[in-house]
């Protein structure tokens, strides 16, 4: 007897209803079960080697260190392309480096537009007259 | 014990690696599994590599199963959106093919005069299911066929009871024009 909203008649339910699973099918899946079991075993055991004979910590480790050494390629030919161009330097992160180091080295003054100040220094302008210092001690008298 | 107390202790027992306890999932809801994998992907050795992927899903996922729905249902919105994401990835591969649909009927029914009779039935029935949308015939294939409750299907496709009721609706609607428009009619357009 079927529910009421239902609108398969009891044949048409039992045509449909009809199909088992295959003889053999639980045999498949338990020996897929079991190999994958023993896989992720394998995998879990600490140290344990994955594909290619590599730990996890190892993949992570060779991860990073590619990750670290990518940047720093990028980085240094960025440098060499820029100091390279008749000596000016043209990139946002050239400029920005140097105003760093050079902030860093030396009291220069703060400026907004690192650009316009390796510009600046390559034309020799003279400093700006606001400091580092003076604008600290402004600060702090403000 | 019932069924769902059978199925949650054998889960427990997944979780620890013993594959004799996937065979009792098996034995319970292996032929349903299979069915509806069948009914939605309308190919035997489709419905045969999904049933085998949902058990595995199944034994690798048993720690996931959180038991706030029963273990039918679970295993059955494991199968579902198995099946559904087969069918998206197969649609740009070519069109969907029932072909397969129901393999064998019951022994009870292939008799005599009642086989052509039962034949015919199977090939509308087929016909009929191949037209519908994907997510219609499996909305409808789980309350018309496996005869799950409004809130089971709800907890299987992970919807509103509303929107189940109201897709339901709209899936009969599909099911009913399609086959008014098939030569032979079906007994649901006698009802």
């Amino acid at each position: 007897m079927k529910p009421k909203d239902q609108i398969l008649n009891s044949k048409e339910r039992q045509v449909l209803h009809a199909p088992t699973a295959p003889e053999g099918l639980w045999q498949r899946i338990e020996e897929a079960a079991i190999l994958r079991f023993q896989f992720t075993v394998s995998q879990d055991e600490s140290g344990a080697p994955i594909l290619g004979g590599v730990s996890r910590f190892q993949s992570r480790l060779r991860f990073a260190a590619a990750g670290m050494l990518g940047f720093l390629v990028f980085f240094g030919l960025e440098q060499a392309v820029t100091r390279t161009a008749g000596g000016t330097v043209k990139t946002s992160l050239a400029a920005g480096g140097l105003h760093l180091v050079d902030h860093l080295r030396q009291e220069v003054p703060l400026v907004h537009d690192p650009a316009a100040y390796v510009d600046g220094l390559q034309n020799s302008t003279p400093w700006p007259e606001v400091t580092l210092a003076t604008y600290i001690s402004n600060n702090e008298a403000n | 014990m019932t069924d769902d107390q059978q199925a949650t202790e054998a889960l427990k027992r997944c979780q620890l690696g013993n594959v004799e306890a996937l065979g009792v999932l098996f034995e319970l809801f292996g032929d349903k599994v299979y069915r509806l994998c069948l009914n939605v992907l309308g190919s035997q050795p489709d419905a045969e590599d999904a049933t085998q992927e949902v058990f595995l899903r199944v034994f690798a996922k048993a720690g996931t199963f959180a038991g706030r729905s029963q273990v039918s249902t679970w295993i059955h919105r494991l199968t579902v959106n198995l099946c559904l994401n087969q069918l998206k990835s197969r649609k740009r591969k070519s069109a969907t093919s029932l072909d397969a649909l129901p393999q064998a009927a019951p022994t009870s029914m292939v008799d005599g005069s009642g086989r052509l009779q039962q034949q015919e039935t199977v090939a509308l029935v087929q016909d009929v299911l191949k037209r519908m949308p994907e997510e219609a015939r499996t909305i409808f294939l789980l309350r018309e066929v496996e005869d799950f409750s409004y809130r089971e299907i709800s907890e299987i496709l992970d919807l509103p009871q509303g929107t189940v009721m109201s897709r339901l609706s709209r899936a009969r609607d599909k099911f009913r024009q399609l086959a008014s428009g098939s030569a032979i009619d079906l007994g649901v357009m006698n009802e």
